[in-house]
């Protein structure tokens, strides 16, 4: 039996996709699936990276160029983000699946980065729907009116706690919904056990792109 | 899909279109500002390396008066130790060879004089004698002839006398002048305004009699001889003493000596001379510290070291000329605290972005180096 990777479906009706995971002994459809989504990632982060210098002013230097060398300066800050996008992707993927696996050993390091894949799928939506808040807004992507960072920020000025509240949104929940349908049906576990591990571990990873951001 | 399910799927996306506008206006309301680039203003700051040297406090100048066994004895001292003296004043005098009596040489050119008077008297009256003889009517020719003759004989014996008495004023006042010009050479003067600090009153030739030093004081300073090219003739220097704490004096050094005063295995030591703007309280003796400013920057230009990106042994600083964006590349030199002295590239007041970001830089570096390569 197999199981394909139906990202659309996985997002929205989790339940039902995830049924056949754990009986099944063969993924089907992932690379394609995974190139195009990295796609989709570079796309995603490279359009937030030019609305956050052209609308939220993230890059003051930006207004003090040249006509001549704001092309440049731009084409430049949008591929490089647009890379870092993917690389971002594959750590989520990797790294996630990799802080899961320790607790969910008889669901398997390929499936849960297979389960990772619809998280990621699900936290670029999120970046697709910020885009118009950006211009709306003028501010830059991280500030997310999905968020409760919102109300930290009003309180905080502190870049990492900004960062790491700020990625706690309605689209984390939503992933964590996906990742529980998902890995329930996949493990043997009781479900407080998954539920609690998988919110641990996903304020946990988190914790470590908030870190890497504001360090970076 | 149940009437409850519906409402709840209902409730739940108000729930979120609430939570989302709620979010929306308190970014647009409380936490919306504009982002602006963080910019410093470029300071200025005197930069200055210095290099210490020991020195002591020394009179500006001395003068020693040696003993000349040929000018005589030594008969007289005219001052003490320790005394003033001004210039000129006598130190001490040597013996005379020949005791000349200059008021007997005065009396006897008063006496002269009074002879010189005398026959200048006696020269009218045998004037007048003659005109009386000229004019008298008594007389005949030959008698008058013969009275007059007697006359201009008494009168050439009186000038010819009167000749001789003056020759002999000239040559007493001559002796007389002789006699005072001795007596001056005589007496050795202070060519110095100052203290006398020795005073050999049994010298032996060619020995220190007398020593008299400045009230001025300079300093003399050691300099070895790999710090020996760090000094020149004219540099300000400060001088500090420790015995008197929180003093400091400016001058100026005056002399660099060429010729070692010591020779060592490791190093030669040459002295040098500070004439100190101002030495009130200080005593002679006191050793004190001069320092010397080497590689003076007044007023350099300053920028806070995180404005600099150093890029391949090049430093670079963004500098905001109205409102706009331009790379410099700037030569750095020393650093104080936070602040790094520009030497060439950027002037007093201009505006940096405090902290630029390294990527920024390398986007405009290459922006320069094709338009360099497009003049070339």
């Amino acid at each position: 039996m197999s199981h394909s990777m139906k990202l659309g479906k996985g997002i929205v009706k989790p339940f039902t996709h995830f049924r056949t995971l754990r009986s099944a002994y063969r993924l089907k459809g992932s690379w394609w699936r995974l190139i195009l989504l990295s796609l989709l990632a570079f796309v995603v982060t490279a359009s937030t990276s030019f609305l956050n210098i052209k609308y939220a002013g993230e890059l003051p230097e930006y207004a003090g160029l040249e006509s001549s060398e704001k092309l440049l300066f731009v084409l430049s800050e949008v591929i490089s983000d647009g890379v870092l996008g993917i690389l971002v992707f594959f750590f989520i993927i990797l790294v996630g699946a990799l802080l899961f696996w320790p607790f969910f050993q008889d669901v398997g390091f390929k499936r849960l980065s297979f389960i990772h894949s619809y998280a990621v799928f699900i936290l670029l939506i999120g970046m697709i729907v910020q885009l118009p808040f950006i211009i709306f807004l003028h501010e830059p992507s991280y500030i997310s009116p999905f968020s409760i960072g919102v109300y930290i920020d009003i309180f905080v000025d502190d870049s990492f706690w900004l960062f790491f509240s700020y990625s706690l949104s309605l689209f984390l929940v939503w992933s964590i919904i996906v990742q529980y349908a998902a890995i329930k049906q996949a493990t043997s576990h009781k479900r407080s056990f998954v539920i609690t591990i998988i919110i641990i571990l996903d304020i946990t990873l988190a914790f470590v792109m908030a870190y890497f951001r504001t360090a970076f | 899909m149940n009437r409850k399910s519906l409402l709840i799927s209902i409730s739940l996306g108000l729930l979120l279109v609430a939570f989302v506008t709620v979010n929306t206006l308190v970014i647009q309301r409380v936490l919306a500002g504009e982002k602006e680039l963080e910019t410093v203003s470029v300071k200025k700051e005197t930069f200055e390396d210095v290099n210490s040297f020991d020195g002591l406090l020394v009179p500006q100048d001395e003068e020693v008066y040696y003993y000349q066994r040929t000018r005589g004895e030594i008969s007289e001292f005219l001052v003490g130790e320790g005394e003033e003296v001004s210039i000129g004043t006598a130190l001490f005098e040597y013996e005379s060879d020949q005791d000349i009596d200059v008021s007997e040489l005065e009396a006897e050119q008063n006496k002269v004089e009074t002879e010189i008077d005398v026959l200048d008297d006696q020269l009218n009256d045998l004037s007048s004698q003659a005109s009386t003889i000229q004019l008298n009517s008594e007389l005949n020719d030959e008698e008058r002839i013969q009275l007059l003759l007697g006359i201009d004989e008494q009168i050439r014996e009186t000038e010819y006398q009167k000749r001789l008495a003056e020759l002999d004023a000239k040559e007493l006042d001559r002796k007389i002048q002789a006699a005072d010009q001795e007596e001056v050479e005589r007496e050795i003067e202070s060519s110095l305004e100052g203290t006398v600090t020795q005073l050999n009153r049994t010298p032996e030739n060619g020995e220190a009699v007398a020593k008299v030093d400045s009230n001025e004081l300079a300093v003399q300073g050691s300099v070895s001889e790999l710090d020996y090219p760090l000094l020149a003739v004219d540099q300000e220097v400060t001088i500090k003493a420790p015995a008197y704490p929180g003093k400091s004096v400016s001058g100026r050094i005056t002399m660099v000596e060429n010729r070692p005063y010591s020779i060592e295995e490791e190093s030669s030591y040459f002295h040098f001379t500070v004439l100190m703007d101002e030495t009130e309280d200080m005593t002679a003796g006191t050793h004190v510290e001069i320092e010397v400013p080497l590689h003076q920057n007044v007023d350099a230009p300053i920028v806070p070291r995180e404005s600099i990106i150093n890029k391949d042994d090049v430093s670079y600083v963004v500098v905001v000329e109205k409102k706009k964006l331009k790379l410099r590349t700037i030569e750095t030199g020393r650093v104080k605290d936070n602040a790094v002295e520009v030497l060439t590239g950027l002037k007093v007041n201009e505006k940096v972005l405090k902290r630029p970001r390294e990527e920024f830089t390398e986007l405009l570096t290459e922006k320069k180096q094709s338009d360099e390569e497009a003049k070339e």
